[in-house]
């Protein structure tokens, strides 16, 4: 099972993180402060950082198979920070705050034109194989999805630009 | 910022997430010494990489900050639900000292 739902997330299939969030994040919560003596936020902050630490162990494929189910996997990844925020006596902000801070919504992906932010998503996010992209987003052949991964690498380098322009003036 | 050379942007991404075998390896390295182009475009390169994953990660927060909504109201039951023998027996307590003051 844990398999499955890892390849799925694997293959860019972001609802399946997103019911893994949902069905263990008030669980963690509770284990976090009765355990750890940590605040809500702060638990509600561990668990988005360890899921998205997850998540990225998945897609730069350092995770291909959970010890144990991913329940555990969570909790476990999730102690030694536990740990270090109980531990120091004034709030610590966990790195997921910070990014909460930084997040802004005019996110360059989203302005990706046609199916490059797909494209750019299954290879530089999901790690994928150019060749794999191509069965996955209808392409002839790796090369066709290699020269599509270079337009959009270029409209997404132009949409940089442009707002780095932007801001300085 | 200007445009890549595609020639480049295809040996970097090999070189990136380490397609080249050992000789190809060495010889990119290589280049990227005596090419300032090529060093310069690479630079480039990892500063978009650096922009993508932020962009996901906080596009995963957003997407978990909307479920948070329906999930503290249930996180919120939860607790409630736990602490309602705690609840009673504080409310208990209550009754018997207002019963023993008012028989008094």
């Amino acid at each position: 099972m844990e398999k499955i739902l890892i390849s799925a997330i694997k293959s860019g299939n972001n609802e399946v993180l997103l019911k893994i969030y949902k069905q263990y994040r008030n669980d963690f919560i509770r284990w976090a402060m009765s355990n750890y003596k940590v605040s809500i936020e702060q638990a509600k902050l561990v668990y988005k950082e360890v899921l998205i630490a997850f998540y990225e162990k998945i897609n730069s494929g350092e995770l291909t198979v959970c010890n144990g189910d991913i329940r555990t996997y969570l909790f476990q990844k999730a102690r030694i920070r536990l740990i270090r925020i109980s531990k120091k006596t004034k709030a610590s902000a966990p790195a997921t705050a910070q990014l909460y801070a930084k997040a802004n919504s005019n996110l360059y992906l989203n302005q990706l034109s046609g199916n490059c932010k797909m494209v750019i998503q299954l290879f530089y996010i999901n790690g994928l194989p150019m060749k794999e992209v191509a069965e996955a987003m209808g392409f002839k052949d790796a090369a066709a999805a290699k020269k599509k991964r270079y337009e959009c690498f270029q409209q997404l380098m132009e949409l940089i630009n442009m707002k780095q322009q932007h801001e300085e003036f | 910022m200007k445009n890549f050379n595609q020639k480049y942007f295809d040996e970097i991404n090999a070189y990136h997430f380490n397609e080249l075998d050992a000789e190809e390896k060495t010889l990119f390295e290589a280049m990227l010494i005596i090419n300032p182009d090529l060093s310069d475009e690479y630079e480039r390169f990892k500063s978009v990489i650096t922009i993508i994953k932020e962009e996901q990660r906080s596009e995963l927060l957003q997407a978990f900050k909307q479920e948070d909504k329906v999930l503290d109201k249930h996180l919120l039951h939860m607790t409630l639900k736990s602490k309602l023998p705690l609840y009673l027996v504080i409310v208990g307590i209550i009754v018997i000292f207002l019963l023993v003051f008012l028989l008094r």
